[in-house]
């Protein structure tokens, strides 16, 4: 609450990030009710509900790392008796628990007075898949990031790196569409990555569009890929430290 | 006048000087943002997979709207990103530096670092805009796109003048380096047409979040979609929006103080 400026414009930025799309995709659908298996109702509440899971999954690691390596900070976090990565995972998990109950209560308001348009689905037992959906996402969306500020250790040059994720993000992990909207390679190829579950999957599961056999294919992808990253995060960490110089602490 | 063009000569030199150096960042950076204008494009031909037209704009105008808002977006950043710095400047006390000098603080300020690496993402969008114009059959004249053009130079003049009063926010408001973040997220919403948008956000996008001057309205009369009292409107904005720019950044100034520099 010190920052209370940064928090208004944080406030307002969750309120216009979907500002166009859910408008963009009422048009598109017109008189269809229905299109590549989902509704227009359905399409409405998945652009309403990601802000709030956006607020809990996403990871802005890559920020923290690239701030520590350039300004020097992290020689003397990696002196403090605490591993600095699992540092930077829970300093962020404690921003994404505060930025999860502000947009609740934005996304709540909004559905105060919204609750026409926006057909949210009852709660059931498919949604108990989500206590195991998001850890995973987090785990995946805090490795990528981790790997993404990594390049901070061997180049002053990590925009474009950081570019590159935003890219990614956008286009495969289903902020701008559901994948279902895309060209069938186009399905094939993600379904093979972990991306949809960074943001789309744990959206569907609260929606009710997915059925147990498709969970279950997810949360497979999901841990081989944790276990991928983790394979290559830990080599480059340990070339990054030695690589280091700090002048002065 | 001529001081200031030689000054900003020097600025380009410097410009050119520093991003000699890094060759390879500057062409990865040029691949990655075709890589994205390919995949803003992918998403508009997303939408067309099941419609012919979204809220009477066909694909090739959607098209020509991406490409427009991030031309103007790229050279918005070769020229004028360094005012986003602004807050960092405010908060840091490194303001006083361009206060000291003997030239317009906000002409430093804002023209002292020159993107060139944007500019060559400004003249690959260029050759896609002419791609288009080529492949598609658009049906246009000279007097349109004479319009288009002049509105789409008011939309960089717009867009700038926008960012200087939010940055210019910092005077009183402490630590608000994501109001940046917050108008690009609003400054993507000028992507798509204005017609999508119930009457609410219409009229929101053409006064007080000017994103509909960005793409919507240049391509709006490039197509003859849009009256001539609207054009007239939006040049009377650019003025108006400008002038109002540079007054509060001067009411700004007199209301600021450094601790220490």
């Amino acid at each position: 609450m010190s920052y209370r400026g940064t928090l208004t414009v944080w406030v307002l930025n969750t309120l216009f990030w979907m500002g166009a799309f859910p408008f963009v995709w009422w048009n598109v659908y017109g008189s269809s009710n229905e299109i590549g298996g989902i509704t227009k109702s359905t399409m409405l509440a998945y652009f309403f509900l990601m802000p709030v899971f956006d607020s809990l999954l996403t990871s802005w690691a890559y920020s923290n790392i690239e701030e520590d390596i350039k300004d020097g900070k992290m020689s003397g976090k990696l002196l403090q008796p605490i591993a600095y990565l699992g540092y930077v995972f829970f300093n962020e998990r404690g921003w994404g628990l505060v930025r999860f109950a502000l947009s609740v209560i934005i996304m709540g308001i909004i559905y105060f007075f919204a609750h026409d348009f926006i057909n949210l689905p009852e709660p059931s037992l498919s949604h108990l898949w989500l206590i195991a959906i998001i850890p995973l996402s987090i785990t995946l969306y805090f490795l990528f990031c981790v790997l993404t500020g990594f390049s901070a250790f061997f180049t002053t040059r990590t925009s474009w790196f950081e570019h590159g994720w935003w890219m990614i993000q956008n286009v495969a992990c289903g902020y701008l569409a559901p994948i279902a909207f895309y060209p069938e390679w186009a399905q094939n190829i993600l379904s093979y990555t972990p991306f949809p579950l960074l943001i789309q999957t744990p959206l569907l599961i609260a929606l009710n569009q997915l059925g147990t056999q498709e969970i279950l294919n997810q949360l497979g992808v999901g841990v081989t890929w944790v276990i991928i990253l983790t394979l290559i995060a830990i080599p480059i960490w340990k070339k990054g430290i030695k690589t280091l110089e700090s002048v002065g602490i | 006048m001529l001081y200031y063009f030689r000054i900003y000569r020097i600025y380009i030199n410097n410009a050119v000087s520093y991003h000699a150096q890094y060759r390879a960042s500057t062409w990865l950076h040029f691949i990655l943002h075709i890589v994205w204008l390919a995949m803003t494009l992918f998403l508009v031909s997303i939408f067309f997979e099941h419609i012919d037209a979204i809220a009477g704009w066909k694909k090739e105008e959607l098209y020509l709207m991406a490409i427009l808002w991030s031309l103007a977006d790229q050279i918005s950043i070769v020229f004028f990103n360094n005012i986003t710095n602004l807050p960092d400047l405010v908060t840091d006390g490194n303001l006083d530096g361009h206060l000291t000098k003997p030239a317009s603080p906000l002409f430093t300020i804002t023209l002292n670092k020159i993107n060139i690496f944007a500019l060559y993402k400004a003249l690959g969008e260029c050759a896609l805009l002419a791609w288009l114009f080529f492949h598609y059959n658009f049906s246009i004249d000279l007097l349109h796109i004479t319009m288009g053009t002049m509105l789409f130079l008011s939309a960089v003049i717009i867009n700038y003048s926008f960012v200087l009063i939010l940055n210019t926010l910092s005077f009183w408001f402490y630590r608000i380096n994501n109001v940046n973040e917050a108008w690009f997220t609003i400054f993507e919403i000028g992507k798509y047409p204005l017609s999508v948008l119930p009457k609410t956000g219409r009229i929101l996008f053409l006064t007080v979040l000017p994103v509909a001057f960005i793409a919507y309205i240049p391509v709006a009369t490039i197509t003859g979609k849009f009256p001539w009292y609207g054009i007239l409107y939006a040049v009377l904005f650019t003025v108006f929006i400008f002038l109002f720019a540079i007054l509060f950044w001067k009411h700004a100034l007199k209301k600021y103080s450094s601790a220490s520099s």
